[in-house]
């Protein structure tokens, strides 16, 4: 072969490849980022911060009206029942606000949004570090063709094949599973002893952006403060309510709502330990009956006109 | 613009390579040579064009000495101004690389507590400063010996113009991390081609070398970084058995993303029809640590032996047994600290200094062993050195060896089963494959060198940067180890 042959057999070679495989990606779209996603019902597979953070570029603003911000604590709150606004869970398990705060960013990009759930909480604003990749406008060139949309394939096909189960439903909700465990070692150095809560100071910067972005996209806010097992919550109250007071103090405002599940109305619900996995992550019913609650104050909201 | 970069790998070289060589056949010198110093600022500056006044002024300094040592005809003259540019270079990389290891060994030692501003780690002084070094070296004899060095050294108006110079210090494919070049070997390359080889099959050839470095760095050396970094990161009380398997990780890593980066700068010098040293070749299969550094950062290895060590030996009046162990410990040792400002590379060259010593030892009493023996001993002791590479200091380092030897649960995975997962599909996992692929494979360099234009050859390459460009998609591009030497 002449060198001029092999070098036009060679890039045509690759970008025939490369093509084909951004073709089939393109038709698949499992992240709903090329093709419309109205009346689709996408699920999270594969990497799911990967996953929630390209589903939130078009699939949750042509979807849904509202999202949550949360970690873990509100992964498995299954928020279709929240009845009159249609909100995605973009809940991350383990994540801090820095990574809820791109997945919101991503939601806004597109119209949509008009009301964010916020959890308050020491959890978020503990650490800044992205636990997997780097969530960002990159990503979605990795929808072309990458190792992460390699392992949401395999997911897929496990799931397809019953070999796995389907972990994400299509708002976003996590099943955590319905047995008691030990709290995870980030919980137990979170509620250890201590005068206060360790903020991370960039975390905590971002917590007030998000906030500044919601409000500049015209976004109504929505802060839930969720409860915590009483004895566990007991240990470190005081450090608890300052917490939230700077919170409240720095980020809410007199127009936005705000739920607190720490509040007396809800000390039965936080004495049962039935309700609690491991003191912090809620059992299944439990969190059902936490969105029964949240469906009933968002409901108040919308009759007096705080919610749209 | 890292060569792992999609910036890199669909727009630079491309364009470099394309418009260069149109402009060298339809044109020629001088404008192929402006082309390519054009595109080399512009992939420096991309990079760190903070760091561009410092390579330029370093250039600029080298050039004028040169010129005045060469018109010097005393030759005590000529050593002056050869001294002086020398240590103008070793100031420069003391003041921003060593400056802190000596202000906090001075502190160590119960001395003042000073402090110098952090300027930073300039983008490739270590490399465009030793190859400046050479330059220098090359340039004070009086009469160059070969005649290519007789070509460029005419006359004792200069050894080279200004604009030689330039380019041959800030050449894009090695300014970064080498190979580290000579003078006389690469700037005749820029009026005429170097190979014997049509530019264009040697274009060819340079880009299945560099799909080869390429898939070595992205697919194999960033699938062993995450494994050596968990392991080095934070020194625990790992089992025999895992401290084992962090420093085969650490030192696979190394090898390939060095030689990877070695593969591409080679492939993107062929893909310009200039040749540049070859930088490995199989070391992992060495039957001796002489042997390794013999196939280990070649260039390197050279720049010891004509540069540091047989400078040394010279010193030490008639070269024996004893004063050339004395003289590679040494000339090991100051490479190694040119590879970082920390003690733990002290301690690394020292090794290699005194394992070279033992094997010179050996060899001149003509004593053997079996190859496997002496390739699985000089294996054990790169796996086990490769920890002070690693580790941020030499307490870290101790404890790290001591884990190497039997202790209690030796065969422990405590800590390395949240990082691999046992289970049958680890054996197709990069690692497995990078394993096999650094202890039997051929060199990339066997493979470039039988390269032929073909079907099967043009699918391999293409199956290489499909693979490669698959994975810079997916994860974050790791910075080249050697980008912090």
């Amino acid at each position: 072969m002449r060198p001029e042959s092999w070098l036009v057999t060679t890039i045509v070679l690759v970008l025939g490849a490369v093509g084909a495989l951004a073709g089939f990606n393109i038709a698949m779209d499992p992240y709903g980022l090329f093709q419309s996603t109205e009346g689709r019902r996408l699920v999270v597979y594969g990497d799911s911060r990967v996953a929630k953070y390209l589903l939130n570029t078009r699939y949750v603003p042509e979807n849904f009206d509202s999202i949550l911000v949360g970690s873990s604590l509100s992964a498995n709150w299954n928020l279709t029942g929240i009845t009159k606004l249609r909100v995605y869970n973009n809940s991350l398990n383990g994540g801090n606000i820095v990574e809820g705060k791109s997945l919101a960013r991503s939601a806004l990009s597109r119209p949509g949004i008009s009301t964010a759930f916020l959890l308050v909480h020491p959890a978020l604003t503990a650490s800044h570090e992205f636990e997997t990749v780097r969530l960002d406008d990159k990503l979605k060139l990795a929808a072309l063709g990458s190792l992460s949309l390699w392992d949401a394939y395999k997911d897929m096909l496990k799931i397809r094949l019953r070999r796995s189960k389907l972990m994400f439903d299509y708002a976003g909700t996590e099943d955590l599973g319905d047995y008691p465990r030990e709290m995870n070692t980030v919980m137990k150095r979170l509620w250890r002893p201590a005068e206060e809560f360790d903020i991370d100071p960039i975390a905590h910067a971002a917590y007030l952006d998000l906030v500044a972005d919601l409000r500049a996209h015209g976004v109504r806010i929505v802060f839930i403060v969720p409860p915590t097992f009483e004895e566990l919550l007991h240990g470190k109250r005081a450090a608890f309510d300052r917490y939230v007071h700077l919170i409240q103090s720095e980020a809410a405002t007199v127009g936005d709502e705000w739920y607190d599940f720490t509040g007396d109305d809800y000390a039965e619900f936080r004495r049962d330990p039935v309700n609690f996995g491991d003191g912090v992550h809620f059992k299944p019913e439990a969190a059902r009956l936490l969105v029964a609650a949240l469906n009933a104050k968002v409901n108040d909201a919308i009759a007096r006109g705080r919610l749209r | 613009m890292p060569f792992n970069s999609l910036l890199y790998l669909v727009l630079f070289i491309p364009i470099a390579a394309g418009v260069h060589g149109l402009v060298r056949a339809r044109l020629g010198w001088p404008w192929s040579q402006a082309w390519l110093l054009l595109a080399s600022l512009f992939f420096y500056a991309y990079s760190a064009l903070s760091y561009l006044p410092l390579l330029l002024g370093s250039a600029l300094f080298n050039w004028a000495i040169a010129r005045v040592m060469m018109a010097q005809t005393d030759r005590a003259r000529r050593k002056l101004f050869l001294w002086i540019g020398l240590g103008a270079n070793i100031t420069v990389l003391f003041f921003f690389k060593y400056i802190h290891l000596f202000l906090d060994t001075i502190v160590q030692f119960h001395g003042p507590r000073l402090s110098f501003p952090a300027w930073g780690f300039p983008l490739g002084v270590s490399f465009y400063t030793l190859n400046q070094v050479m330059y220098l070296v090359d340039a004070y004899p009086r009469a160059p010996t070969s005649p290519a060095a007789r070509r460029i050294f005419k006359g004792l108006a200069g050894p080279n113009s200004l604009f030689d110079h330039v380019t041959f210090v800030i050449l894009f494919p090695y300014v970064v991390s080498g190979p580290l070049v000579r003078v006389h070997a690469t700037v005749p390359q820029f009026r005429h081609y170097g190979m014997r080889e049509r530019p264009l099959n040697l274009a060819c050839r340079g880009l299945f070398l560099f799909s080869l470095g390429l898939a070595k760095k992205v697919v194999l050396a960033d699938a062993f970084a995450p494994l050596a970094d968990a392991g080095f990161g934070l020194v625990r009380d790992y089992s025999m058995a895992e401290a084992w398997i962090f420093c085969l990780a650490a030192l696979f890593h190394l090898y390939f993303d060095f030689s990877g980066y070695s593969d591409m700068a080679l492939g993107s010098a062929w893909m310009l029809g200039l040749d540049i040293p070859q930088n490995f070749n199989s070391p992992l299969r060495a039957r001796s640590i002489f042997e390794f550094w013999q196939r280990w950062h070649i260039s390197l290895s050279r720049f010891i032996t004509d540069y540091l060590y047989t400078p040394l030996l010279r010193s030490m009046g008639q070269p024996t047994l004893a004063t050339s162990a004395v003289a590679v410990i040494v000339a090991m040792t100051i490479a190694a600290l040119w590879h970082g400002p920390a003690w733990t590379f002290v301690a690394w060259g020292l090794a290699h200094g005194i394992a070279l010593a033992a094997n010179q030892v050996w060899k001149r009493r003509r004593l053997s062993m079996p190859d496997v023996l002496g390739w699985f001993l000089t294996f054990l002791f790169l796996t086990s050195t490769i920890v002070f590479l690693r580790t941020a200091n030499l307490a870290a380092a101790w404890h790290m060896l001591r884990r190497l030897v039997p202790h209690e649960d030796p065969f422990g995975v405590a800590a390395l089963k949240h990082l691999v997962p046992f289970t049958p599909s680890v054996l197709f996992s990069p690692i497995a494959i990078g394993t096999v692929v650094a202890l039997l494979f051929p060199s990339s360099m066997l493979a470039a060198a039988s390269f032929r234009p073909s079907f099967r050859t043009a699918l391999a390459t293409a199956v290489l940067v499909l693979l490669a460009v698959f994975y810079i998609n997916s994860v974050p591009a790791r910075q080249f180890v050697y980008f912090g030497f």
